[in-house]
């Protein structure tokens, strides 16, 4: 077994352990789960570091008749997300308290993060629609309630419909000029498709991504999902599943159809600009203490102007973004969950308001080289549309107000949730930190060279 | 060749024979001999599969196309016996098997039509009268829809009703031909929502024998329909199928998401898939290979959802048993592993990834762009996505606590006895298995095709 399976596949087998643990035994159950997901994180680790900078690659037949294989490959900013995955899974585990750990939550949590570790690193478009087909239902699997249960599927199952539609029309393609079926990820960007034909392909992924990120107005589960779910597995709805639709669009749009991009680019960032004020405006009707849960998809949009960005920090900016949103969510859920802790977080009231301070700067404003992220992709944007980004300067305005505006809240709940989640902090913070500042971290995450091309994505400013 | 391909209709036959004689003392040996009968009925199939096309009697083939079709026959046959079906209703399934086996061998269309026309008539047992009624209505539809259409093909080919009489026969009499085909084909699948609608909504008989009941029927009037489509490629009714195919799929969807009964929910979603079926003929010569892989697809998630349903129904209070009827009688939810195992069931039906048939899709879909059927896969693919809706309702029912309306006495403290648990696993994880690594099945699915004619 190679490196690249045992570190998707073994949250997998800790699920399965752990669904086959006899009794009752609640601290063996998190010990089991724990385990696995640290074997996992010491191979995501390799992975992040071992490979000299090539990407790991692992293939394998799988349906041959359809040109179907087993694929993995985690090329830079794939091997990035799923080192902070790997962190992120043993925080979620270590997040509650073990009688609060459900047999059935550990085991979902484990398969979720095998789907996740899976998008990150397939190569192959049909293992990564089972990817994110079993990561939909692990997910699903964890609300509680049955109403945002369908709430969350169908939002999340339209988006994975969509994506399969895009790999339907990209399979007849393939299949038609190549002569032989094929699913590779990696032959897309190969295949001749006329500009409109590129054009339509590409917002169709827009589309998916829309539905499945979530962009606004698309997120009407969220509230539900909020209150449906477990205070560990909202965090790893938010700091991992929230990734997911990402990385079917940086992985598989973006590089694929590089000319419908650029050529509807102007389209998609309206909607984007436009997601990021009504995610700075909108009302949010759940608990007080989540009032910021809509910075997540504004977030998601700021990602994405960036990701569209025609210059190649606006594209580094935009994946930096979305590995914050994943970090920012988690420290706001870890600041906010938990409400089983006991032991208060021993700060004063002044105390308490910094830490979260710490919190809300990590969340919206540092690149550790000293520009804040999304002040980078808003950059980027005023070169191509100064009116575009004006619209998504004021939203991201309106974001840190809400953010500000969520302070107290926070701070009482971080009082109230105590020393563990101020603890689970500090690793997310590190990993942040050092990833968003060394310089091997921001080479791992940069596009690689071959979307440099004329006419790809990242053309220099001359 | 011969006597092989007529044992393989022969068996089925006697064997129903022998279950509708036996006694309550006598009926597990007449069990155990039709279960050996369907053994040598399936090696006998795999046997002919080996060999090419073979004509036999003038109008039947022996092919590898009816070979696999006459294998997922016998095991549609077999989920009932190894359940414990009642001797009458598994009698009756064998024979109707047995005019199954006959409607995929033959190439005469007549003889096809006649042999699915009495099919609800033998498989059906006449004890209600709302059963009765839709069997009649059933086989008023199939008489009056189809035997007009067969008329009109006689009349339009002048060369009767044998396939290939009508293929040689050029674009003669087509468009008259063509009406004719086209009520076939509409008397076949009118035919099979009537007797699949009255098997579920009216029979007493387990849940896994009305499954088989109506697969049995499905496999019969799609091996007509793709002689059809793939002997008359030119006059073939395939508006009248796009039709049908996507009014089935959206009256099975829809009807999945508003279904309250298990049984209604059990008749959409076949209807669903059978939806499914009829869209992959429009896929023509590359449709062929996903259409079998997805009748194979249709029965196992099929015969899967209602064993979990049927176990699920045990009770745990006193021993009494109660029967899972409505949607809401899941809740409170079976043990883990019936949980499991129905949720594998569900979201294979939905061929949801990364459950079984997903994959089969892209080839299915590729075939339908190919055809330039571009609207129908538009259509079709929105559908799925409700069907996968549908199935989500299964999996929320049993997966949730909250919601449900408060459970009788006798429904807390359910849970499913070791065996069926056992063997509902095996058959998930084998359904599971056979869906994730299609590969052997494609290539079989391949060769029937490839040597159809």
């Amino acid at each position: 077994m190679s490196i690249l399976t045992g570190l998707v596949w073994a949250p997998s087998v800790g699920a399965l352990v752990v669904l086959a643990l006899p009794g009752e035994r609640p601290s063996l159950r998190r010990a089991v789960a724990l385990g696995f997901a640290l074997v996992s994180l010491g191979l995501a680790t390799l992975v992040f570091f071992g490979d000299g900078g090539d990407p790991r690659r692992e293939i394998a037949p799988w349906i041959a008749p359809l040109g179907v294989s087993y694929e993995l490959a985690f090329d830079g900013f794939g091997s990035t997300v799923a080192l902070w995955i790997a962190v992120l899974a043993p925080v979620v585990l270590l997040s509650e308290r073990p009688p609060s750990l459900g047999r059935r939550t550990a085991a979902l949590l484990l398969l979720a993060e095998t789907a996740l570790l899976g998008l990150a690193g397939s190569g192959d478009f049909v293992l990564f629609l089972a990817f994110y087909g079993a990561g939909l239902v692990a997910m699903t699997l964890l609300h509680q309630r049955p109403g945002a249960m369908k709430g969350f599927f169908v939002f999340q199952a339209a988006g994975l419909s969509l994506m399969a539609g895009l790999f339907v029309t990209c399979f007849h393609v393939a299949w038609a000029q190549t002569g032989f079926p094929s699913a590779e990820i990696g032959r897309l960007s190969t295949l001749v498709v006329y500009p409109d034909a590129q054009s339509d392909r590409f917002l169709l992924g827009a589309a998916a991504l829309a539905f499945a990120a979530p962009l606004f107005p698309l997120a009407t589960w969220l509230k539900e999902s909020e209150e449906a779910l477990s205070s560990t597995a909202l965090l790893f709805l938010l700091g991992g599943w929230s990734l997911a639709g990402a990385q079917f669009f940086v992985r598989i749009v973006l590089p694929s159809f590089p000319t419908g991009a650029s050529d509807a680019a102007g389209v998609v960032s309206l909607f984007a600009a436009l997601g990021v004020v009504f995610a700075g405006l909108l009302p949010y009707r759940g608990t007080r203490e989540r009032s910021w849960l809509p910075a997540l998809f504004g977030m998601q949009a700021l990602s994405l102007l960036g990701l569209l960005s025609s210059r190649t920090d606006g594209i580094v900016a935009g994946r930096l973004g979305l590995l914050q949103l994943g970090v920012g969510m988690a420290l706001l859920g870890l600041a906010t969950g938990g409400a089983e802790s006991t032991a208060g977080l021993p700060l004063t009231k002044g105390g308490r308001v910094a830490a979260v301070g710490v919190v809300l700067a990590a969340v919206v404003l540092p690149g550790a080289d000293g520009l804040p992220v999304y002040w980078r992709v808003l950059a980027s944007l005023h070169d191509r549309s100064p009116t575009l980004a004006l619209v998504a300067g004021v939203g991201l305005a309106l974001l840190i107000v809400r953010l500000l505006l969520a302070v107290p809240n926070l701070a009482r709940s971080l009082h109230r949730n105590g020393r563990r989640g101020a603890l689970l902090m500090l690793p997310i913070l590190g990993w942040w930190l050092w990833i968003s500042g060394s310089g091997r971290g921001a080479a791992r995450i940069a596009p690689p060279s071959a979307l440099s091309k004329p006419g790809g994505l990242d053309e220099e400013e001359p | 060749v011969t006597l092989l391909a007529v044992a393989c209709a022969a068996i089925p036959l006697l064997s129903g024979v022998v279950l509708l004689l036996s006694t309550p003392s006598s009926l597990r040996g007449a069990r155990l001999v039709a279960a050996i009968g369907l053994a040598v009925a399936g090696t006998f199939a795999a046997l002919l599969s080996r060999h090419g096309r073979t004509t036999i009697f003038g109008g039947f083939d022996s092919d590898p196309l009816s070979a696999f079709l006459v294998e997922l026959l016998l095991l549609s046959l077999a989920i009932p016996l190894v359940r414990r079906s009642s001797a009458a209703a598994l009698g009756r399934l064998f024979l109707g098997g047995a005019l199954a086996m006959v409607a995929v061998s033959t190439r005469d269309l007549l003889l096809a039509t006649l042999a699915l026309g009495i099919y609800p008539f033998v498989v059906g047992n006449g004890r209600t009268e709302g059963e009765g009624r839709a069997r009649t209505s059933a086989s008023w539809m199939f008489g009056i829809v189809s035997l007009a259409g067969l008329a009109l093909v006689t009349y339009g080919s002048g060369r009767g009703t044998n396939l290939a009489a009508i293929a040689a026969g050029g674009r003669e009499g087509a468009t008259v031909g063509e009406v004719g085909l086209s009520l076939v084909a509409a008397g076949l699948v009118l035919l099979w929502l009537a007797h699949s609608r009255e098997r579920f909504r009216y029979s007493e008989e387990s849940l896994e024998a009305c499954v088989s009941s109506s697969f049995l029927l499905l496999v019969g009037v799609a091996s007509v329909l793709l002689r059809l489509t793939a002997w008359l490629p030119d006059s073939s009714p395939l508006a009248a199928i796009r039709a049908l195919a996507l009014a089935a799929l959206g009256l099975g969807a829809f009807g999945m998401l508003g279904a309250t009964r298990v049984r209604t929910f059990l008749t959409a979603l076949a209807l669903a898939r059978t939806g499914m079926v009829l869209i992959a003929l429009l896929g023509g010569v590359h449709g062929r290979m996903p259409l079998l892989l997805e009748l194979a697809t249709t029965a196992s998630s099929l015969f899967l959802l209602a064993w979990g349903l049927e176990s699920a129904a045990v009770a745990g209070d006193g021993g009494n048993v109660e029967r899972v009827t409505s949607l809401d009688d899941l809740q409170p939810a079976p043990p883990s592993g019936a949980r499991i195992c129905l949720l594998v069931g569900a979201l294979s039906a939905a061929s949801f990834p990364p459950f079984p048939g997903f994959a089969i899709r892209f080839s299915l879909a590729r075939a339908l762009a190919s055809e330039g059927e571009s609207a129908a896969l538009v259509a079709a693919s929105a559908l799925v996505f409700l069907v996968a809706l549908g199935a989500m309702r299964i999996v929320s029912r049993v997966f949730t606590a909250a919601g449900s309306p408060s459970p009788s006495p006798s429904q807390t403290g359910r849970r499913i006895t070791p065996e069926a648990l056992l063997g509902l696993g095996l058959a998930a994880a084998a359904i599971w298995f056979l869906g994730i690594f299609p590969a052997r099945l494609i290539e079989l699915a391949s060769r029937a095709v490839a040597e159809m004619f």
